[in-house]
């Protein structure tokens, strides 16, 4: 059960990666594969704030959105890039943020990573059970989700879906293409800084492979799984994708060390399979293009 | 100066490894505008069949290696026929052979790290054997590498240039349209294309496996300095996509000599992120390349 509840955690702090990646990519047409390295900011913040200087963990969460938002502007220059361009734009920022966790040392400790985390408290009670951290984690989530959705069918959200589906129209009846673009890049990154404070806070341990380039194709499949451009379809995606992992798991016969790849696999089995048959997703709203 | 001699001879050894992989990348990109993250998965195969040739059956290295540059080529021209022609026949877009591509790359890693856990393949026995210029130590692996490279930029310049096949894939290339309207089958020309490209990157793999080994995760880092080379060396250029590689390469050996090896891999992307801001185009790109235009 508790292992059953410890799933459930990580597909809350999964959702809100699958959410906020869905507003980019099926939203405004930005395929991005950095979004684990702004989740990595986010829980890098976190650690470093409550074990180095003992900041609450409330405020450290706060805090872990601008860090994220700071270092997307940072290498927001790659929103230049158009296509493939982008994409191995993102590639890029992705690679040198994980390079940058692991050989920063005197911030980051490098590859012995961050331990002890110390785990929320809520008037008392320590979050530090996969029961307890749901009383946080579904909130942040819910919160999360509710305003992505809000922003996606606001006026803003349907600025963005122009710019998806023409971005020469939007440019021609005046909207600042390059201005939303950034503005999602930034937006999206904080939303990922924040799971990545949660996730720091739950695992109580941080350290730089668990935000590579692998995760964040992770997240790419949870979005394009559950469909591009429509918001639940994410949290499906997120579902679906934890039981094809933890299914792996019952294999008869798998020797423990396979687990691990085997799971890779898969995930990007059925991420080929989509991409070949269903494009869109299993309920996406816009063909990929 | 014999630091500076020693860097040279490193930094062309692994630039010409990079110059190959870059050169099958960019003639595959160049005419089928697919982005091949898969070129790494045909790297990698390579140096792999190689590898289980030399280890299980103990046949001589070049013959093992001539399997595994035939093994490569087989995949590449496979994943035209397998994946990438089925999307075009689908219309689908360059964002969908990009990750159907991707998602090939990741099952293939994981995969081989399945069947053969994550150790480095290394083919060679020992030490590679050297000789000594001055106080320069060069290994005769590193010379056979570099005129290797040589001979293969200029033969697959020379087959472009010069060959009927060569004609047809440089007019698909140029305006797939025009050369339909008169009579070139692309899917053929895709087909020699991808044939082409991959063995360039087969025998890349083989080398990269006998110098330093091959491990999993290898696959798609060096589909990324692949298409790193392509870019720095200018879209739509042979001799670029060669001369970027080559650069890659030693850019990563200075930095190594210089701060750690480890930085190898964000010195490549930093090059690659200066050349995007401030030189597009490329080493020897043009500003006016139709490709680029469409990009930035």
């Amino acid at each position: 059960m508790d292992y059953f509840l410890h799933l459930v955690v990580l597909g809350t702090i999964y959702s809100i990666l699958a959410v906020s990646l869905n507003i980019s990519v099926g939203y405004t047409g930005l395929l991005t594969l950095a979004h684990a390295a702004f989740y990595g900011v986010g829980a890098y913040a976190v650690g470093i704030l409550t074990v180095e200087y003992n900041v609450n963990f409330f405020f450290a969460l706060l805090l872990a959105m601008p860090a994220a938002g700071v270092v997307a502007a940072m290498v927001s220059p790659i929103l230049r890039l158009k296509g493939h361009f982008f994409i191995l734009g993102t590639v890029a920022v992705q690679l040198m943020l994980t390079q940058v966790l692991f050989n920063w040392i005197s911030l980051t400790k490098g590859p012995f990573g961050i331990p002890g985390v110390p785990s929320p408290v809520i008037f008392g009670l320590k979050l530090n059970t996969p029961p307890t951290f749901l009383l946080l984690s579904v909130p942040v989530m819910i919160i999360v989700v509710l305003l992505a959705a809000r922003l996606v069918n606001s006026p803003f959200g349907r600025v963005l879906k122009t710019i998806r589906a023409n971005p020469s129209v939007a440019e021609s009846i005046g909207i600042n293409v390059d201005l939303y673009r950034l503005r999602v890049f930034v937006i999206t990154a904080m939303m990922a800084g924040v799971a990545g404070g949660l996730y720091a806070s739950y695992t109580r341990y941080v350290h730089p492979s668990a935000f590579d380039v692998v995760f964040s194709t992770f997240i790419l499949i949870m979005v394009i799984l559950g469909g591009t451009g429509r918001w639940m379809g994410s949290v499906l995606g997120v579902v679906g994708l934890i039981t094809i992992q933890e299914s792996v798991r019952f294999i008869p016969a798998l020797p423990a060390n396979m687990v691990g790849p085997v799971q890779i696999m898969a995930y990007s089995g059925v991420l080929f399979a989509v991409m070949m048959l269903r494009p869109q997703g299993l309920i996406g709203a816009y063909k990929l293009e | 100066m014999e630091t500076l001699a020693q860097f040279l001879v490193n930094g062309f050894a692994l630039g010409g490894v990079y110059a190959l992989l870059s050169l099958g990348f960019g003639v595959i990109y160049n005419t089928v505008r697919i982005f091949h993250v898969l070129h790494g998965a045909v790297f990698i195969t390579a140096g792999y069949i190689t590898w289980v040739f030399v280890e299980h059956t103990g046949l001589p290295l070049y013959a093992a290696g001539i399997i595994g540059v035939a093994g490569a080529t087989g995949a590449g021209m496979l994943i035209e026929l397998g994946v990438y022609r089925p999307l075009r026949k689908k219309a689908a877009g360059f964002l969908t052979a990009f990750l159907a591509s991707l998602a090939g790359m990741f099952f293939i890693e994981g995969f081989l790290v399945a069947v053969s856990s994550t150790d480095l393949k290394v083919l060679k026995q020992g030490p590679l054997s050297v000789f000594h210029l001055g106080d320069v130590v060069i290994a005769y692996f590193h010379i056979i590498i570099i005129v290797v490279v040589v001979l293969l930029f200029t033969a697959v310049t020379l087959f472009l240039r010069s060959t009927q096949w060569g004609r047809m894939i440089r007019a698909v290339a140029s305006n797939p349209e025009l050369a339909l309207s008169v009579g070139i089958n692309s899917n053929q020309v895709f087909l020699m294309v991808f044939a082409l490209g991959s063995s360039l990157a087969g025998i890349a793999g083989i080398f990269r496996a006998y110098d330093v080994g091959l491990e999993p995760v290898v696959g798609l880092q060096l589909a990324i300095i692949a298409s790193i080379g392509v870019i720095i060396g200018g879209i739509g250029s042979l001799p670029g996509a060669a001369l970027g590689g080559l650069t890659l390469g030693l850019a990563q050996t200075l930095v190594a000599f210089l701060l750690s090896g480890q930085w190898s891999q964000p010195v490549a992307i930093i090059i690659m992120l200066a050349f995007i801001v401030f030189r597009p185009y490329g080493l020897l790109g043009t500003r006016e390349h139709k490709e680029l235009r469409r990009l930035l």
